[in-house]
């Protein structure tokens, strides 16, 4: 019995994929680490280079090495790695020759605010879905600039008995979880106006 | 997959040079290729991408510097997005610390980096003092949370009057938290640095204004140890005495404020209240009369004018 075309490309497509693991590390859960770290490190790549179709380009990066890889894996020497980058940079030229002109501007900041954004006001709702103590955390953590903001930080880590290091790591995931509740909350909100 | 390399300073300042899209091909190359392998370096190009988004949106970055940010780092939609989070922060910055920011000339600002090099004898006194200041920023940050409204009747002392809220806990509003929880901070750590008498009874009236009775007598006793001739702190103590339902207690401490200082309009006040609580209504009738004698105008007057009309 002979398969439809769209499943056979899903077989060869999970053939080949196991193939990339395997060429990664004969361990499969060091390998899957290790992709999850490569697909990170590549979006975070193309976004450096100003492209907003990161994550886009990244599986393109990754079905381009996966092609290859036939041909590639008994002759290449090398961390793996290596060859991921060289393809992200070939795709960063190829994509740049034919890339459109960015006319998005960097939203201004007026140095007074006069009344609640939106931003803030989901701001104001996203902080009540975190506990009291981590709610304090981000808040005390942001609430200085410049030099204020140093001392502030190693008061902070010197009253939870961590380091300042350790301190910007919590910081930085409760920051994490808050832009995405924000940006879900002000997707809300652009949806509801369109209803309106 | 290890946990990576120890991140270092050079790595942090290599990271934002990459980012500000600074760096040279070989050097960009070791940056990208290590992004693809060090999950622990990836973390650490995050919290910078954040902490540069923080700076450009507080300001920090100005000038040329600013442009090529705005050309360079800010290209993608991703990080525009980020601007989201870091402009929300800042606008609760402001509102918690409820000023505007005060934008200044050229001219003032090399006026003032003269007043700088006059004021650096002045400084290093100043730093000598650093307990004062959080002592300061904690007792402004107190009175910026009373501004709008009080979360108790009784008057603790020396805030200005503001009108009572009678809604409680996730009611009452979220600036006065902020800015009270601003003040705990402040006062905790000049209580740390120099745990004096007026330190500690800031910190218990800040307590005090959170609903958090026993900790607030705590600071008021710890007060009261290096300086216990304050009528004040015994006012405060007293409040504290009251909300907890112990009316003996709080109308010993009104009487011991009023002992020690016979002026003190807020103990005065506060007993009117307490021998209210205590259903005395004729001495609550006759400190509310007193009360309008010496004070016959401000809103807590007026207040006290209400309490006698109730009667």
């Amino acid at each position: 019995m002979a398969f439809p075309a769209e499943e056979i490309v899903v077989i060869h497509e999970e053939e080949s994929f196991e193939s990339l693991l395997t060429w990664l590390d004969p361990n499969r859960e060091i390998a899957g680490q290790k992709y999850e770290v490569i697909r990170t490190g590549l979006i975070r790549i193309f976004v450096s280079k100003g492209f907003s179709d990161a994550e886009d380009l990244a599986d393109t990066v990754i079905n381009r090495v996966m092609k290859r890889l036939p041909e590639i894996r008994d002759t290449y020497v090398g961390d793996p790695v290596r060859y991921f980058h060289g393809v992200a940079r070939n795709i960063i030229r190829e994509t740049l020759r034919r890339r459109e002109i960015a006319t998005e501007t960097v939203p201004s900041f007026s140095e007074e605010i006069e009344s609640h954004s939106d931003e803030y006001d989901c701001l104001v709702k996203c902080l009540r879905f975190l506990a009291r103590e981590k709610r304090e955390l981000i808040l005390d953590y942001h609430i200085y600039d410049g030099r204020d903001k140093v001392e502030q930080h190693r008061h902070m880590a010197e009253e939870l008995g961590i380091t300042e290091g350790a301190l910007r790591g919590r910081a930085h995931h409760l920051r994490g979880s808050l832009e995405k509740c924000i940006r879900q909350c002000l997707e809300g909100m652009a949806g509801n106006e369109k209803q309106i | 997959m290890g946990g990576g390399a120890i991140i270092n300073n050079t790595d942090k300042t290599e990271l934002k040079e990459y980012l500000l899209g600074r760096l040279h091909d070989p050097d960009e190359e070791r940056v990208e290729t290590r992004l693809l392998s060090d999950p622990q370096y990836g973390e650490e190009f995050d919290i910078v991408v954040d902490e540069l988004t923080d700076q450009y949106v507080a300001g920090e970055i100005q000038g040329a510097e600013r442009g090529e940010m705005e050309r360079h780092f800010f290209a993608a939609a991703a990080r525009r997005q980020k601007l989201k989070v870091a402009s929300a922060l800042k606008e609760h910055k402001q509102h918690l610390r409820g000023g505007r920011r005060w934008v200044p000339s050229r001219e003032l600002k090399i006026a003032a980096s003269i007043l700088i090099v006059f004021g650096l004898a002045f400084g290093a006194w100043w730093i000598s003092r650093g307990d004062s200041d959080d002592l300061n920023k904690g007792v402004l940050a107190l009175q910026t949370a009373y501004r709008d409204q009080r979360p108790l009747e009784p008057r603790i002392s020396a805030l200005a009057h503001s009108p009572f809220a009678q809604k409680r806990g996730a009611e009452v509003n979220d600036s006065m938290k902020d800015n009270l929880r601003l003040a705990e901070l402040h006062l905790a750590q000049a209580v740390k640095v120099k745990p004096t008498a007026a330190a500690h009874h800031e910190l218990g009236k800040v307590f005090l204004a959170q609903g958090k009775f026993d900790e607030a007598m705590q600071q008021f006793d710890e007060s009261l140890k290096a300086n216990p001739n304050d009528a004040q702190t015994y006012n405060d103590r007293g409040v504290a005495w009251l909300q907890k339902g112990d009316f003996n207690r709080s109308l010993e401490d009104f009487n011991k404020a009023l002992q020690i200082d016979s002026h003190l309009n807020e103990a005065l006040f506060n007993r009117a209240l307490c021998y209210e609580k205590q259903a005395r209504p004729e001495a609550a009738q006759a400190d509310w009369n007193e009360y309008l004698k010496r004070d016959g105008s401000s809103p807590w007057a007026a207040e006290a004018r209400q309490h006698l009309s109730h009667r």
